[in-house]
């Protein structure tokens, strides 16, 4: 059985701004194993990218990790000295971020900024670091990567970009890749291309990923574990499949039927009513509640804990209580929405 | 890059051109001229002075005169003082505004941009408070009451400085730093904005997370980004410095180009008005074509079709 390469444990994150302590992330536990991929999905400020960032202690202020523990082969990261997390940061996970339009400086050349990543963690040359650099671009696929290296930025387009972006963090060989959004901004065709080959490179290379993503087709693609994030809380985590075809929680239910499908049938799509919840003043209970056609009483007044399904299927949902009533609306979503 | 350079420069003569143009008329249509009739004798000196001086002829004429004068580096001769060409003029008063200047540039962009430095990355810790009160009252406080500050507690209280003149290296002091003080503060805020922008820009997230130290983050990624805004208030920032002021020189008494381009408008010395305009739009002109060549060489997305 695979090694677990990197724990979450029970991570709390907030930002202390004027109005107050707003809790991005209350509490949010997961491990990663060697060679897996995951994805973490969830909306517009569920704490996905917040996770990420405080995996790599990149989180600027008024952003704070308030407790937990991120345990990378066992050390917490959280009391590494600046000095040691750089150590982690490019050599060990590496991270891509959403939009590869301003991800990259646009003052230097492309090779440049590949170049000096490999010359801050690997013992080479200048000539070594550059025959690298060439090598990881021909390996994301980049036509003439002698040449292009010489490109600054704004003479690549978008996709090309995100493969340049690729290149770089994977240029140090990290045990774990972390790619934030990577295809939220390019096209559909491209972002395709993206993902396979952010795949291919999974498995060539035997890297752990951390997909972060607001779109199940995404990591539907790529991933073999899901986390499903809500309200600063991993509302669901299970395999692909245990995800897509036997959902439990309200909330990815709710997500699933939101997606169109490409069948004949002409069918409406099924919005999730309300807004997510402010977490500066978080509910006591659990945060989708107020959005949750199933909500009962105990759903407001407290937090649920996990309840396991199957075999690495939990979620945080009272209805899977044994003393929940049977609701037989729920019931039925719950056979498989995407069957 | 050289074609670039080449087409600057002929929009750059194209500008001092206009500049020449608007000048001239402008100085013509103000009431008065330099042989006012109050100063002469009698009508007769003046028609005669008045034909001497070719100011019989009509004014499309005059000015074709003097562009062509102009063209030959000829600036004419001054109105006020009898028989001094005005470039004698201008070479004797440019050197202390040029000295002056160039210190007083010197400072501005050293000082500025440090100070602008490190208030921007230590935002609102008491570095940073103690640099804005300073850039505050540096910009908001008038120069002639700076200066006057300045001689009394240095060269009257103390005795550090003369009180007037250039005559030791030391009244070059209170110039510099109080023809400085407004541009220092100013690029000093304007160093701590820019930085502070800078900083929340994707790509410093990305050169944080590629495990670069925060001093290369810094010094590579986000100084030369941010000093872009810098730069293009720099060059004309140094032409305005380096062509003088008049209060400043008039407070630390100094022969400089300032007080003689004032003292010529108030006296209609129709050539020197034209003399030190034209060579102030000349400086000028060349300081912003350097900048945006500097541009060009600090961001490669601005091209020089």
């Amino acid at each position: 059985m695979s090694r677990k390469i990197l724990e979450v444990d029970q991570l709390r994150t907030s930002f202390f701004t004027h109005l107050g302590e707003v809790q991005a992330i209350r509490g949010v536990s997961f491990c990663l194993n060697e060679g897996e991929s995951i994805g973490i999905v969830g909306e517009s400020g569920s704490g996905k990218s917040v996770t990420s960032l405080s995996i790599m202690r990149l989180l600027q202020h008024p952003g704070k990790v308030v407790g937990g523990e991120i345990r990378l082969h066992g050390e917490n990261l959280l009391q590494y000295t600046p000095q040691q997390m750089r150590k982690v940061r490019g050599e060990k996970i590496a991270m891509i971020f959403q939009d590869p339009m301003t991800s990259m400086n646009p003052v230097y050349t492309i090779g440049n900024q590949i170049e000096e990543m490999i010359l801050e963690h690997k013992n080479l040359t200048k000539q070594e670091a550059r025959e690298r650099a060439v090598e990881m671009l021909g390996m994301v696929g980049i036509p003439s990567p002698e040449q292009r290296l010489k490109n600054y930025p704004h003479e690549f387009s978008g996709g090309m970009r995100q493969r340049a972006m690729i290149a770089m963090a994977l240029s140090c060989s990290p045990q774990i890749l972390i790619a934030d959004e990577p295809t939220t901004a390019l096209d559909v065709t491209i972002q395709a291309q993206i993902l396979r080959l952010i795949k291919k490179l999974n498995e060539e290379m035997n890297m752990s990923t951390i997909l972060i993503t607001h779109d199940l087709g995404v990591v539907a693609d790529v991933c073999q574990r899901i986390l499903v994030m809500y309200g600063g809380l991993i509302m669901e985590e299970g395999t692909r499949s245990q995800i897509f075809y036997h959902p439990r929680h309200p909330y990815t239910m709710g997500l699933l039927k939101s997606i169109p499908k490409a069948s004949d049938q002409k069918q409406r799509l099924i919005p999730i009513l309300g807004t997510p919840p402010d977490l500066l003043h978080p509910p006591a209970g659990c945060p989708f509640c107020s959005r949750c056609s199933f909500a009962m009483n105990i759903c407001r007044e407290k937090q649920p804990p996990y309840f396991k399904d199957a075999d690495g299927h939990r979620v945080m949902c009272w209805l899977l209580s044994e003393e929940a009533p049977y609701v037989e609306a729920y019931e039925k979503q719950k056979g498989g929405v995407r069957a | 890059m050289a074609k670039y350079i080449i087409k600057r420069i002929l929009y750059s003569i194209l500008t001092i051109w206009c500049i020449i143009t608007i000048t001239f008329f402008l100085m013509k249509i103000i009431p008065g001229d330099p042989f006012a009739a109050e100063k002469l004798p009698n009508a007769a000196v003046k028609a005669a002075i008045s034909k001497q001086y070719g100011f019989d002829q009509p004014l499309y004429i005059q000015y074709v005169k003097y562009l062509g004068n102009f063209v030959r580096g000829d600036f004419g001769i001054s109105y006020q003082k009898a028989g001094v060409t005005v470039n004698k003029i201008i070479g004797d008063g440019f050197p202390y505004s040029l000295t002056i200047g160039i210190w007083a540039s010197c400072l501005v962009v050293i000082v500025g941009v440090s100070m602008g430095i490190v208030s921007a990355l230590r935002q609102n810790k008491i570095a940073d408070r103690l640099i804005m009160v300073m850039s505050t009252l540096g910009s908001t406080i008038p120069s002639f009451v700076l200066a006057t500050g300045f001689l009394y507690l240095f060269s009257k209280t103390l005795g550090i400085v003369p009180a007037f003149g250039v005559d030791e290296a030391a009244g070059y002091i209170g110039p510099v730093l109080v023809i400085g003080a407004f541009s220092t503060a100013f690029i000093t805020r304007l160093t701590r904005t820019s930085i502070l922008e800078v900083l929340q820009q994707d790509y410093i997230r990305t050169a944080r997370s590629k495990g670069l130290s925060e001093f290369r983050v810094i010094v590579k990624h986000a100084l030369r980004n941010a000093l872009l805004p810098v730069v293009t208030y720099v060059g004309p920032m140094i032409a305005s410095i380096v062509t003088g002021s008049f209060v400043i020189e008039k407070v630390f008494g100094i022969p400089g180009i300032g007080k003689l381009f004032t003292e010529s408008i108030i006296n209609r010395d129709y050539t020197m008005i034209m003399g030190i305009t034209t060579f102030f739009a000349v400086f000028l002109v060349i300081t912003v074509l350097v900048v945006d060549v500097a541009y060009v060489l600090i961001d490669p997305r601005i091209k020089y079709e």
